[in-house]
């Protein structure tokens, strides 16, 4: 593997402004490293053309004197965003051949900045799942132990950049989507206050849940690409008209000293994997060392937050895959009616969960369930969310282990939907109540023989991204450096 | 709890979707399995509470006036039309002369 590949988002981008490093050269080096690793299955459509394209438009920029702030760094891209005339397929069958005519508002940023594309990378399918077993180009394998899951749904885009295959890659979050596989891989992921990031041309799952973030190899690099992803859109109703902060430079501003880290304790329970609490409390006892302060809070609806998510997102799953029907656009399989041609087209399109997703919603908003469903599941919602604004007000920050257990075997929990469900326990609440997340490495575990990475899972209040960013930041000093498969 | 095949079959005309008997009987059990689960939020104790609308909210806790986008177009006319229509149909199964093709609908 190439040296270059090691290096941090930050650290390419001061070797290319320096000229020590081309981006063409950068750009090799990932194309490379996608082609050795194919067999990670992290890519589902490779983009080298367009990619060197813009890498030697990048380098022609920089030469020019004109380079723009993420110039000529290559990036993968969760294949849920649209990307102008390129395959955009959410993993999913029904999307067959679709190459979007407009390009999403976050991917727009983040090329307008100067990022490289490199590939659009492998889901579970419509962002519907917890290990990436249910992409229609099939799972992802995790780069620390190639038996098991990288998570989901972002698999690909968490095992490409703990692999070192680009220096970072867009996720989606509805329901724990970019911090579990974070957790899983190894690397950093950020899941934004809901509102924080544009859902213009992004492949809609649950529409008041999904929200756009980034997986990166350091907290700096992650806070460098959101704060250019982020920001308000007139084409998302539900996108916030609220100032980006530089949350680069505020990372190194925090004194842990007197930093308040509340300890959920109904998350600390029967069903965690006591290896897994182990870290996670090591991780909080080296912040009370510091000087942190912490403190036990109760969030006492947690219980009710898995039930309440898989109601609220398949009833918003339901109505947004109702558009898939094989006339304008994606799979089309001929029947010998309109409603036979709807029926055959997403019998043969959605794979298993999908179609289990759909018709759960459907039951849930049926009339005579609405209520006791869909209507009871929002209220929990409003109970799970006070339960958050009650903590912060005793609190800065919260810790809690981002799933319950490390990465599972390929295959191991895909009879079972609910016990797949569990594995987001404790980030599904945090989604439901709209409030930023991020999962840091904080060390690992032994399973069966694999060395595999746990995450810490730092939640913060409202737009409070910047103050989570810190935490995290403040926790790769006191933890020393990440433990990536290839710098071991 | 449990749904008998008749709802099931129901909702999946509903949601244009149909399975074999065989693929009814494996679905049923996952499908069981996960309405057992979401029905434990009845457990909940909800009285006078509201349902959650929205989350994007200010510090105050209110949520921000619906914005409104100025009433103006913004697709393309005259030869830049056909482009754009061009590149939006581009991924459909099947188009004529700029329409979509679709199945017949009046039998």
């Amino acid at each position: 593997m190439s040296e270059l590949l090691k290096l941090s988002a930050t650290e390419a981008l001061a070797k290319l402004a320096s000229g020590e490093v081309t981006s063409v050269a950068l750009t090799e080096a990932c194309l490379a490293r996608m082609d050795a690793r194919k067999h990670l299955n992290t890519v589902i459509t490779p983009m080298a053309e367009k990619a060197l394209e813009a890498a030697r438009a990048s380098d022609a920029r920089r030469a020019a004197g004109t380079a723009l702030p993420l110039d000529g760094l290559p990036i993968g891209v969760k294949d849920l965003f649209c990307t102008e005339g390129t395959l955009t397929t959410a993993a999913s069958h029904i999307l067959d051949g679709f190459k979007p005519a407009y390009e999403s508002t976050v991917t727009r940023k983040l090329w307008e900045a100067g990022a490289v594309p490199l590939a659009k990378l492998n889901m579970d399918e419509f962002a519907m799942g917890g290990s990436g077993e249910n992409s229609f180009y099939g799972a992802t394998k995790n780069p620390w132990d190639e038996a098991r899951v990288s998570g989901g749904s972002s698999s690909g885009s968490t095992a490409f950049v703990a692999d070192y295959q680009g220096f970072a890659a867009t996720g989606s979050d509805t329901g724990g989507s970019i911090r579990q596989p974070a957790s899983f891989c190894g690397v950093v992921g950020i899941k934004p206050t809901y509102g924080r990031c544009s859902r213009w041309g992004m492949v809609a799952f649950a529409s008041s849940l999904d929200q756009a973030g980034i997986f990166a190899r350091s907290v700096e690099d992650a806070a460098l690409l959101l704060q250019t992803m982020a920001g308000h859109d007139p084409m998302d109703s539900t996108s916030a008209d609220l100032p980006v902060p530089d949350w680069v430079a505020e990372l190194d501003k925090l004194d842990v000293k007197g930093l308040k880290i509340g300890l959920p304790k109904e998350y600390f329970i029967e069903g965690l994997n006591p290896a897994v609490a182990a870290v996670v409390k090591a991780a909080a006892a080296k912040f009370e060392a510091a000087g942190a302060e912490l403190v036990e809070v109760s969030l006492p609806h947690t219980e009710y937050a898995v039930a309440t998510y898989y109601i609220v997102a398949p009833a918003e799953a339901a109505s947004n895959l109702a558009r898939y029907d094989g006339m304008r656009y994606g799979l089309r399989v001929p029947g010998k009616n309109l409603v036979e041609t709807y029926t055959q087209t997403r019998n043969a399109g959605f794979g298993n969960e999908v179609k289990r997703r759909i018709m759960m919603g459907n039951y849930v908003l049926s009339s005579g369930y609405y209520d006791a469903f869909y209507t009871k599941a929002m209220k929990v919602r409003t109970l799970i969310a006070r339960d958050f604004d009650e903590a912060f007000k005793q609190v800065d920050v919260l810790f809690c282990p981002t799933a319950p257990n490390p990465a599972f075997k390929i295959g191991e929990k895909t009879a079972d939907p609910v016990s797949m469900y569990l594995e987001d326990a404790f980030t599904i609440p945090a989604s439901m109540a709209g409030i930023p997340g991020l999962s840091v490495p904080a060390g690992s575990v032994n399973e069966g023989g694999s060395e595999l990475p746990v995450g810490l899972h730092i939640i913060g209040p409202r737009w409070q991204e910047g103050r989570i960013l810190q935490v995290a930041r403040a926790w790769e000093k006191l933890r020393g450096p990440a433990n990536l498969p290839f710098r071991r | 709890m449990t749904i008998t095949p008749e709802q099931l079959n129901k909702l999946a005309s509903l949601s244009r979707l149909s399975f074999t008997d065989t693929e009814l009987a494996a679905f049923t059990q996952g499908f069981e399995n996960v309405l057992g689960m979401v029905t434990q939020i009845s457990k909940a104790k909800t009285d006078g509470v509201q349902p959650l609308t929205t989350t994007v909210v200010n510090d105050k806790g209110q949520a921000p006036s619906s914005p409104e986008r100025a009433d103006a177009v913004t697709e393309p006319a005259g030869a830049a039309a056909l482009v754009r229509r061009a590149a939006l149909q581009g991924s459909s199964p099947a188009t004529e002369m700029g329409f979509f093709v679709v199945p017949k609908i009046v039998e």
